[in-house]
Order: C-alpha cells, then structure tokens, then sequence
C-alpha cells in the first residue's frame, strides 16, 4: 500500500507523519500542495501544522491548493484519506469532513496527552482499535474546538461517524468529538496526533492502533 | 467598481472564547460594557460590478471563502 504525505506551505509534522508510516511499513512519498497527480498513492497523509499560516481560518486557505481537487476525488472513489489535526481542519473546510472548528473554548493552545475513547463506528480502514479501548495520544492545537448543531450532531451520531472522542472534554469539542469519519467511512480526521505516538519511549506507541487495520492487511 | 465591506462574525449564541476574553479583560481595564463581538473585517473592490452584482457577488464569496457557515454569520454592505 502506498502513502502520500502531502507538504502545505507550513505544514510542520510532515517529516514525523512520513517516518511514521514508513516504519509502519507502508511504501511512503511526499506529495505537494502544487501537484495535479496523487502518483497512484492509495492513502492520502494530510500531517498538521498551520498551512498558509492559518490565515483567514486553519485550513481555509489549503482547500484552494490543486492537490485539493486530486484528494476530493480521490475520497469519492472510496481512497483512504487521513488527516491529523491541520490536516483534519483543511478536511473539514473542503467539506471532505462535516461542522467547523473553532477557537479552544478557554482560548489557548493546549498541548498535552489526550486519553481517547473508540467509538463503534462505520466499519472500514480506520476501524481497526477495538470499541471502548482507550488510547493514549497527544493534542497540540489552538482551534480543535469541532462545533456542529443538534442537527448535524444527530446526523453524524446515526451514521455512525464519530470513531474517537475525548474521555475528558480538552478543548470544548461538542460531545467531546476528537476524531470523525465521512459518510463512507473512508475519511479520517482526527485532532491527536498518532504519529508522535509511535513509541513507548516517547510516551506512548498507541498512534500505531489508529492505523491497525491497514497494517494487517499489509502482513497478509 | 464598486467597493463591499464583509463582516464575518461568530454565529449568534454559538460560543466565541476569543470575545469573551477580551471582553473580561476590557472590564477588568474599567470599561462599563455588556456585551461584546468580535469579527474579520474585508473591503473587496469589484472593479466591473455594478452595485447589485456586487453586492451579489459578495455574499457568494462570504459564504464559499471568508465565512464557514456552520459557524459564522456575515454582514455585506455597500462601502
């Protein structure tokens, strides 16, 4: 399986996203917000950072990149995308992901361990921790605040396409969402960073769970 | 050319912490306020619309690019 980490002007957990999936064992590249070809990659990386200086919005401004249009057809076919906080608000903004993020309710940047709950949720790539367990996974983010109305927040709970929520609520996040899935269930954003949870010497090796399910099929 | 100034502000009573900040600290500074609002101001200058079209064209753009409606509300008006 081949991963394409995409770099933003400002993206900076790109370098940690690639040596990540590559000890995970996946095929890994870069791939460019200029670039009009995903290079037949089947899993889209969208690491964090602040692309285009967080100007406007976080991720407002990434959606125009023309990689973008590549990424959005590529999920309609059913591609694997992820993306990882920065990533996660550049899904939401492309409408790849539903709601907005807004500004950490007690207006900060907060950086520490996150304790996440897996959520039963739609089955497919990203469904790999069992249901309940918890994960240990570290935030870094001034905006991951996730907001949706009633509506939307019904909407997605039917679909089933909350798959990680905070034990404790962090940021102010409605229903303590962390992480979501699209419709399909082929997209993933997800606020936590997995990817400096690889491991145990640095805390914790539970980010190589988000990414279990695609990592047995690679054995197989 | 018509000139349109966009005002892209929290939706109403939809949690904004950066308001409530700086409205704790502007009563912590004395000042006798209620409440408070804070918002991204754009001047667009349209240089073949007339005011209609503008105007038109404005909201389009406030809605698709400058705001994400699930949140945020705008206010359009002529310059």
């Amino acid at each position: 399986m081949k991963v394409g980490v995409v770099v933003f002007p400002g993206s900076n957990c790109d370098r940690d996203a690639y040596r990540f999936m590559s000890d995970l064992g996946f095929s890994t590249q870069w791939l460019w917000h200029g670039d009009t070809s995903l290079k037949n990659v089947d899993l889209v990386f969208l690491p964090g950072g602040f692309s285009y200086g967080d100007y406007l919005r976080s991720g407002a401004i990434a959606k125009f990149s023309p990689i973008m249009e590549e990424i959005k057809e590529h999920a309609d076919k059913g591609g694997t995308v992820v993306g990882i906080c920065n990533g996660f608000q550049i899904l939401i903004e492309s409408g790849l992901l539903p709601g907005a993020m807004r500004t950490n309710e007690k207006s900060s940047f907060i950086c520490d361990w996150s304790k996440l709950v897996k959520i039963e949720c739609i089955d497919g790539p990203w469904n790999g921790p069992k249901n309940g367990e918890s994960l240990n996974i570290p935030i870094a983010h001034m905006e991951g605040n996730w907001y949706g109305d009633e509506k939307l927040l019904q909407q997605i709970q039917e679909n089933k396409q909350i798959i990680y929520k905070y034990e404790e609520n962090m940021n102010g996040s409605v229903d303590n969402i962390a992480g979501l899935l699209n419709k399909k269930g082929n997209v993933l954003g997800m606020m936590p960073h997995p990817e400096r949870a690889s491991s145990a010497l640095l805390g914790s090796s539970d980010g190589i769970k988000v990414f279990e399910n695609l990592t047995s099929n690679l054995k197989n | 050319m018509t000139k349109v100034q966009i005002v892209v502000t929290v939706r109403k009573g939809t949690l904004d912490p950066e308001a409530r900040t700086i409205r704790r600290a502007l009563i912590k500074s004395g000042a006798d306020i209620d409440d408070l609002k804070v918002g991204k101001w754009f001047e667009v200058e349209f240089p073949n619309l007339n005011k209609e079209e503008a105007l038109k064209e404005a909201e389009k753009i406030a809605k698709n690019v400058l705001s994400n409606p699930v949140v945020h509300q705008c206010i359009i008006k002529e310059n």
